[in-house]
């Protein structure tokens, strides 16, 4: 695992962000989906006052970045496994920063610059 | 034999699978596929601000063919949360014999399907 990556890596500080990213998602989704299991009806409002919240905004943000940080680390594991061309491991491992990069942009802008 | 005469079996559908290597394999693909969903979850996020794209989502939900895709995508995000927690478990060090695993695997299965199983309860 330790190879010329472009910076120091050792996989004790990956194992730590795949954790640490895992809980801060896992405890979102539990708490969204506690919320609409509870709350199947719920209207606009209710919902609008629930995720717009300035605490869940932050939550939101929060995960946005956890998920950005976990399924990197993770497609580059299932990349590294399945694609042996350095090429074309290469460019689906842009792809994917490229569009985690945008998920989270476009992520942001809906929790903050809306409501 | 040289390197190149060894035999060789990778033939997948005749090799008989652990339940632990089901479990992981499982947490692989639903891993890939939520992160292939996410766009999709961001879409609806966005949705969510206005009262029309809020009334549209729920237009779009009554439809059972959306509701099945719905009950799709969460049931990857709790297998894949599950079998996550199940690792980090093992990080303790429970689980890590050829049983534990086993249980674990099984665990794991149990209760993801039970949580899908809810899930797919309130949606219909």
């Amino acid at each position: 695992m330790v190879a010329k990556q472009g910076c120091a890596h050792t996989g004790l500080r990956d194992w730590w962000l795949q954790r640490l990213s895992a809980l801060v998602i896992a405890a979102y989704v539990l708490c969204l989906l506690g919320y609409w299991y509870v709350h199947v009806d719920a209207s606009f409002g209710q919902w609008h006052d629930f995720l717009f919240a300035t605490t869940m905004r932050v939550f939101s943000s929060l995960t946005l970045l956890a998920i950005v940080l976990h399924a990197w680390l993770g497609l580059w594991t299932v990349l590294t496994d399945y694609i042996k061309p350095r090429f074309l491991r290469a460019a689906l491992q842009q792809s994917v920063i490229l569009v985690l990069g945008l998920s989270a942009v476009w992520g942001l802008q809906s929790v903050w610059i809306g409501g | 034999m040289t390197a190149k005469q060894r035999p060789m079996h990778l033939d997948l559908t005749k090799i008989r699978f652990p339940s632990t290597a089901i479990a992981s394999i499982l947490h692989r693909v639903s891993g890939v596929f939520v992160f292939l969903c996410i766009p999709v979850w961001l879409w609806a996020l966005s949705l969510m601000r206005h009262a029309d794209g809020f009334s549209q989502l729920q237009t779009l939900t009554d439809n059972h063919l959306c509701r099945l895709v719905v009950w799709v995508m969460l049931s990857s995000i709790i297998y894949h949360l599950v079998a996550g927690l199940r690792h980090m478990v093992m990080d303790f060090g429970v689980g890590l014999t050829k049983q534990g695993g086993r249980a674990g695997a099984y665990a794991g299965m149990l209760t993801a399907l039970v949580f899908i199983a809810a899930v797919g309860i309130r949606l219909w």
